[in-house]
């Protein structure tokens, strides 16, 4: 994968539950240590925009869309498990 | 038990059916996500909460914060706004639980107020200001309150800070409090107040090697130093006696008098051959310092007791060593535990370094200082050791504000008697000469022999010229008269004396010295046998001196006399009373005017001796006209203020005027305003006990000195004499004549009688007499004239005095 490629996500979150706030956490770790100045993150909270997730599909928090690049792709969970989500998010998991 | 959890793809229609099933068992949605997920959406896509993300938000913020809390060091509770703990961190609890506080008073439910309230002891120096504190926060009085306090053990220095802050700070309905171990903080600024100290005592040390040079003031000093500016609590300088091997206590500071004998006996009893038992010895036969920071429960320490009772708690010993060798020790003592570490010892040794090398330097010097600054034949100092102490004598001169005398001096005709006898003879004659000084005239540190019959000496206190003058006559005059034997013949020998006292000749050293020789220079030339640098001081002082022993003379030879100045009735215009005024009747000038001989009277104590002659002269005057059968006036007899202060001045008064019952209707004391304001409880008490004798009491000079009115109301007096120079500006200004007649009025709101003084001219009696002034007294009417006058002009009845006499009256 290009270094320049941007990566998009969106995390659907519960407030401050507990999953939500780890996936958050992990998410944003990661997002420093393998994609550093190459991403953005949108972060919605099911609570406050129910229509959104509603409209999105997104049926359990945490979730994470990867939107860009394409294909879309969707991880329910913590996202505490970094190689398997790396994999699934096809992200070198290589230290940049 | 579960499924592991499962990141990755969920396609939609199978989370729809896995919905489906969740909705019938939100439990079993937890399992299968790994309890990984919070909330599902539901049939309308509105999500909702699992229970555990339920009882995760449940969670209120408050408990959160109790987390955050409890993870601090710091001990903390919430108190209500009864001062009741309602929460406390789990620091605060560990606390309460390790220190066993009583009935484990510091749980929640308790008052903190009430606890620490009850506090009593040593334990109430922190509890009280803490209760005063979280009351004022809880009032809203204070935003927040702290204090640093010791909570110390038997094993350590414990400092804590509490602070407390209101709960919200608009409406104060609680408090936190927390309290914050700050012993690092502590015992890190207690290093830096340590080392500071340790560095004050290094300098100070530092310069001493400069400045002292013999080793028993270097001892001196180097402990008083340590104790002074270094704070320590004692320290002491032991020295091993090159000779015998024992160790002597050479000098110390802050030890008392029990422990000091006990060290000495104590060094007594240490064997010179086996050095090594003690601590102490050890020091000095290794040559390294020996620290204990532990001292009262060290088991090593030899006085322990003493040391718990001195305050002491850590001790340093430094070996001193010159040339190679331990020559002794010098011994610190701390009253923190724990004070000599790594850094304070490192200056401590350079300090130990800088006393030995100070030693060091003085066993060289003393010999040729000896040489550099004494005179070898008479022992006294020379020229540069008297210069050297005499610029100290000016520093504390001149701090203290006092005058000091410099005296130069050259022996007469000593070339004759060096040429006649021979050398050794005059060497002898100078060494006796400098032996007569240091024996009579001070002490041998006063004194310098400059070179051949050349003499230096200080008087480092005058009080007043005449006080050099008077020693000078009185000694030269010894000294004359003193018979130096030489060999087989006696002989006298005379001395020329140059002096300057300071400021007037000189502020410094140097200046002084040089003055003085010129002085001394000039007496020579013009056959004087001393002379100030001044010359008018020399014509003032010689003066002085002649006029002292002519009024001795004086009052033994009766030549005082008083004359009688009258004073008269505004209204009446008769002589209702006469002032006593003192003149000399010197047979060589003729009448001497009492400025010109009272000062002297007063400098030399001749005051008493002839203000109780003007009594009983006074006295035996008025007796004569009572018993002339002359209509007689009360006489007014002025009191020096030295005779005041006299405490037995008022038993003199009472034996002037207890030879007859009418003498205390004769006698009025006159006594000055600023006098009687010195020392006002004396002087009421004095002026009582004469108006209870009879005789009553005139403020002299009214208005010169500083009189509160209040005072005045007190002062059992009879009669107010207005000052002659308020008198003189009543003519002058509108200002002059308003003070008048306020002295005027006021002295008869207090119904006292009001004099004036000084009254020279018609206009003068014309604007008294308006304001109401009762008597006056000037050369208007009469000037003071001897005591046959006055009775013959004012006493032959009847008393009443012809208008011509006084003009418009």
């Amino acid at each position: 994968m290009s270094r320049s490629v941007i990566f998009k996500f969106r995390l659907y979150v519960a407030d401050d539950a507990l999953n939500s706030a780890q996936a958050k956490a992990n998410l944003m770790a990661l997002c420093r240590t393998h994609l550093a100045g190459r991403y953005e993150v949108d972060l919605v909270d099911v609570f406050k925009e129910p229509k959104r997730a509603l409209m999105d599909g997104i049926f359990m928090t945490p979730t994470l869309i990867r939107i860009e690049p394409s294909p879309v792709r969707r991880i329910v969970g913590t996202l505490s498990q970094s190689d398997v989500v790396l994999r699934a998010l096809d992200v070198d998991s290589d230290p940049p | 038990m579960m499924k592991p959890p499962v990141p990755g793809e969920m396609p939609t229609d199978e989370v729809s059916a896995l919905i489906e099933t969740l909705h019938a068992t939100g439990l079993r949605l937890e399992e299968l996500t790994g309890g990984q997920v919070d909330t599902v959406a539901n049939r309308e896509g509105a999500p909702f909460l699992l229970r555990r993300a339920q009882d995760h938000l449940r969670m209120s913020e408050a408990a959160k914060q109790s987390a955050i809390l409890n993870a601090l060091p710091a001990h903390i509770a919430l108190l209500d706004a009864q001062g009741r703990i309602i929460a406390v961190n789990a620091a605060w609890r560990r606390f309460s639980d390790t220190n066993g506080l009583p009935g484990s008073g510091y749980g929640v439910g308790l008052n903190y107020l009430l606890v620490c309230d009850a506090a009593h002891g040593s334990a109430s120096d922190e509890a009280l200001p803490v209760a005063a504190g979280i009351r004022s926060v809880l009032g809203g009085l204070l935003p927040s309150y702290a204090l640093e306090y010791p909570c110390h053990s038997t094993t350590e220095q414990r400092w804590f800070q509490m602070t407390v802050t209101p709960l919200f700070e608009d409406h104060p309905n609680g408090v936190v409090v927390m309290h914050m171990d700050i012993s690092a903080r502590k015992a890190a600024e207690e290093r830096v107040v340590y080392l500071n100290r340790v560095y004050a005592t290094l300098s100070g040390i530092n310069s001493l090697i400069v400045r002292v040079h013999d080793r028993g003031t270097l001892f001196e000093e180097a402990c008083r130093l340590a104790v002074g500016a270094g704070g320590f609590r004692m320290a002491l300088i032991a020295i091993a006696d090159p000779t015998t091997g024992k160790v002597v206590l050479a000098a110390s500071s802050g030890v008392d008098e029990a422990f000091r004998i006990a060290l000495r006996s104590h060094f007594l009893a240490m064997d010179a051959d086996q050095l090594g038992s003690t601590l102490l010895e050890r020091a000095i036969t290794h040559k390294k310092a020996v620290v204990v920071n532990d001292l009262l429960v060290n088991a090593e320490v030899v006085f322990g007791q003493q040391y718990a009772d001195s305050g002491v708690s850590s001790m340093a010993i430094l070996p001193l060593i010159v040339a190679g060798n331990a020559v002794g020790a010098l011994v610190l003592y701390a009253s923190e535990r724990d004070f000599f570490r790594d850094e304070e010892l490192t200056l401590l040794t350079e300090l130990a370094g800088d006393v030995s090398f100070a030693m060091d330097h003085i066993d060289k010097q003393e010999r040729i200082d000896y040489l550099a600054y004494y005179d070898v034949l008479t022992g006294l100092a020379n020229q540069r050791l008297f210069l050297e102490r005499l610029a100290q004598y000016v520093r504390s001169a001149t701090t203290e504000g006092n005058r000091l005398a410099v005296f130069l001096m050259d022996l007469e005709r000593f070339k004759n008697i060096n040429d006649s006898l021979g050398q050794v003879a005059g060497d002898e004659l100078l060494r006796q000469v400098a032996q007569w000084f240091t024996r009579n005239a001070g002490g041998a540190n006063l004194f310098a022999r400059l070179g051949a019959d050349h003499f230096a000496a200080v008087m480092p206190v005058i009080r007043d010229d005449g006080d050099v003058a008077r020693a000078l006559e009185s000694k030269l005059e010894a000294f004359q008269e003193h018979p130096f034997g030489l060999g087989d013949s006696v002989l006298r020998i005379g001395a020329k004396v140059g002096v300057a006292v300071s400021p007037d000749d000189g502020t410094d050293a140097d200046t002084l010295f040089k003055n003085a020789e010129a002085a001394l220079k000039s007496a020579k030339a013009h056959g004087d046998r001393y002379l100030f640098f001044t010359p008018v001081m020399t014509a003032a002082v010689a003066g002085k001196v002649v006029l002292e022993n002519q009024l001795r003379l004086a009052l033994e030879r009766g030549e005082f006399v008083l004359h009688y100045q009258p004073k008269v009735n505004l209204s009446s215009g008769m002589v209702t009373s006469a002032e006593a005024l003192i003149r000399w009747n010197d047979p060589l000038t003729g009448l001497v005017p009492p400025s010109q001989f009272i000062p002297v009277l007063e400098e030399t104590g001749l005051i008493h001796a002839v203000g109780r002659w003007a009594l009983r002269q006074a006295m035996a005057d008025y007796l004569r006209w009572c018993a002339n059968g002359l209509a007689v006036v009360r006489i007014a007899v002025n009191v020096s203020p030295l005779q005041l202060r006299n405490r037995g001045f008022i038993a003199e008064v009472q034996q002037a005027i207890g030879g007859d019952p009418r003498s205390p209707a004769g006698l009025e004391l006159e006594i000055t305003e600023s006098l009687i304001m010195e020392d006002v409880r004396h002087s009421i008490s004095s002026l009582q006990a004469i108006r209870a004798m009879g005789l009553t009491v005139a403020i002299d000079d009214f208005g010169t000195g500083f009189s509160s009115l209040s005072y005045l109301a007190k002062f059992p007096v009879d009669t107010l004499k207005i000052d002659r120079s308020f008198v003189l500006d009543m003519t002058e200004s509108p200002q002059g004549l308003a003070l008048v007649s306020t002295i005027i009025n006021l002295a008869h709101a207090l119904k006292l009688k009001v004099v004036a003084e000084g009254v020279d001219s018609d206009d003068q009696l014309r604007l008294l007499r308006v304001l109401g002034c009762d008597e006056m007294q000037g050369y208007l009417f009469s000037e003071a004239v001897p005591s046959a006058e006055f009775e013959a002009r004012y006493l032959s009845a009847p008393i009443t005095v012809q208008p011509s006499q006084y003009g418009a009256l």
